[in-house]
């Protein structure tokens, strides 16, 4: 096919596009899924029993506060990342991995002044059912923001995948750090952290894979 | 992109957006144009400078539902091109070294259509040439044109728009002339 023959043939499937709602408002649909399927969490799985207690301490509200954020603005990244742009600000993609930065530094921080870090890790006794509830609150927003990211012409397939999955998974880990009674930063580092950032790679891959649907 | 060239391709985007095929082929002229000089800007004189155009050309065409009318047109347009660039390279490597690694292509596509028998020419080098395609090209190619499925059939089973169909398929007629030793377009 040539050039010319290519422009008119496209020429000719002209026709009134309707445009791609803005990144905010599909963050704001999304949250709309991811709401309901954590707090559906919450109410299967029950709050722990302290949590009047824990509420005001500072490490768990800040734990909380950067679990959001990482949600909402790996939402909005992934969302970003689904739409060609050249001149993408960086804070789009540097912000939920400074606040997912934070979130291990200072779980990492709080384990090293525990103890022994290794000795720890080691001794931390299996809580899987941590790893399988974040997982499994995180699968439907998932598939939900893979499926938005789709929507639009992601020419980044593997930073998209990444950040849905990341969005997804701090939706998760939210509901988990509601949850879930043991703080110690262990448990909190293997069956909270480890799973969201292993997990993470899955939505590299399905990113790499199914996102960018123009590749040929 | 130029000043001016951005105020235009956003005027013309505006109107294809809203159907009018004379400004979108006004607007695909100008990227032709705008992609060529991009494209040769950093591959030098390569014979695949149209293949980039080109699928450049068809991104903006599946992909212009993603453009935002109040933004600038430049951002959007480049990042697609360059993707865009960068996949051309990354398949033409992969294409020359499946044409080089296997002897067989080499020799169907060295004696041309007039060394042997049309037939024999055609099932052997051409089942050889599809099986060097990437995955998602064979499948498609082979079921437009083996397997009688149409492009509607094939997104569905794919999970894809039928306007990404059409463009692997594209892709893949492309490749397969490439290999096969035909010209260039």
């Amino acid at each position: 096919v040539r050039t010319e023959e290519l422009i008119v043939r496209l020429a000719a499937e002209a026709a009134p596009v309707r445009p791609l709602p803005s990144v905010a408002s599909r963050v704001t649909a999304w949250i709309g899924v991811a709401l309901p399927v954590v707090a559906a969490y919450l109410v299967l799985a029950g709050p722990r029993g302290d949590l009047a207690a824990r509420a005001p301490a500072l490490d768990f509200v800040l734990a909380l506060a950067l679990l959001l954020a990482v949600t909402i603005l790996s939402a909005r990244a992934a969302l970003s990342f689904g739409v060609p742009d050249a001149a993408r600000p960086a804070a789009v993609w540097v912000l939920p991995a400074a606040a997912g930065g934070v979130w291990a530094i200072l779980l990492v921080a709080r384990l090293a002044s525990d103890g022994p870090v290794l000795a720890q890790l080691l001794d931390e006794p299996a809580h899987a059912a941590c790893l399988v509830q974040i997982a499994a609150a995180a699968a439907l927003p998932g598939v939900v923001l893979l499926a938005m990211v789709r929507r639009g012409a992601a020419v980044h397939g593997t930073p998209a995948g990444t950040f849905a999955a990341l969005a997804a998974l701090g939706a998760g880990a939210l509901g988990a750090a509601i949850v879930c009674p043991i703080d110690n930063a262990a448990h909190q580092i293997t069956w909270h952290l480890a799973p969201v950032g292993s997990l993470a790679v899955v939505g590299a891959i399905a990113g790499a894979l199914w996102l960018d649907r123009l590749r040929g | 992109v130029t000043p001016d060239e951005e105020r235009r391709a956003t005027d013309l985007m505006r109107g294809a957006l809203q159907g009018e095929s004379a400004p979108y082929a006004d607007l695909l002229v100008v990227l032709t144009a705008v992609t060529r000089r991009f494209a040769r800007a950093r591959l030098g004189p390569v014979a695949w400078l149209d293949d980039v155009v080109q699928e450049t050309l068809l991104t903006v065409h599946v992909a212009r539902h993603t453009y935002d009318a109040s933004r600038p047109f430049a951002p959007w347009f480049y990042a697609i091109a360059r993707s865009r660039l960068v996949d051309a390279v990354r398949r033409e490597r992969r294409i020359s070294g499946r044409e080089l690694g296997d002897p067989a292509v080499m020799k169907a596509a060295a004696a041309g259509p007039s060394g042997h028998s049309r037939n024999d020419i055609d099932v052997e080098a051409i089942r050889r040439a599809l099986d060097a395609l990437p995955a998602r090209q064979r499948d498609v190619v082979e079921g437009l044109k083996y397997r009688d499925e149409s492009v509607r059939d094939i997104a569905a089973r794919l999970g894809l728009t039928e306007s990404a169909v059409k463009v692997t398929a594209h892709r893949g007629y492309r490749a397969l002339k490439r290999l096969l030793g035909g010209n260039r377009a």
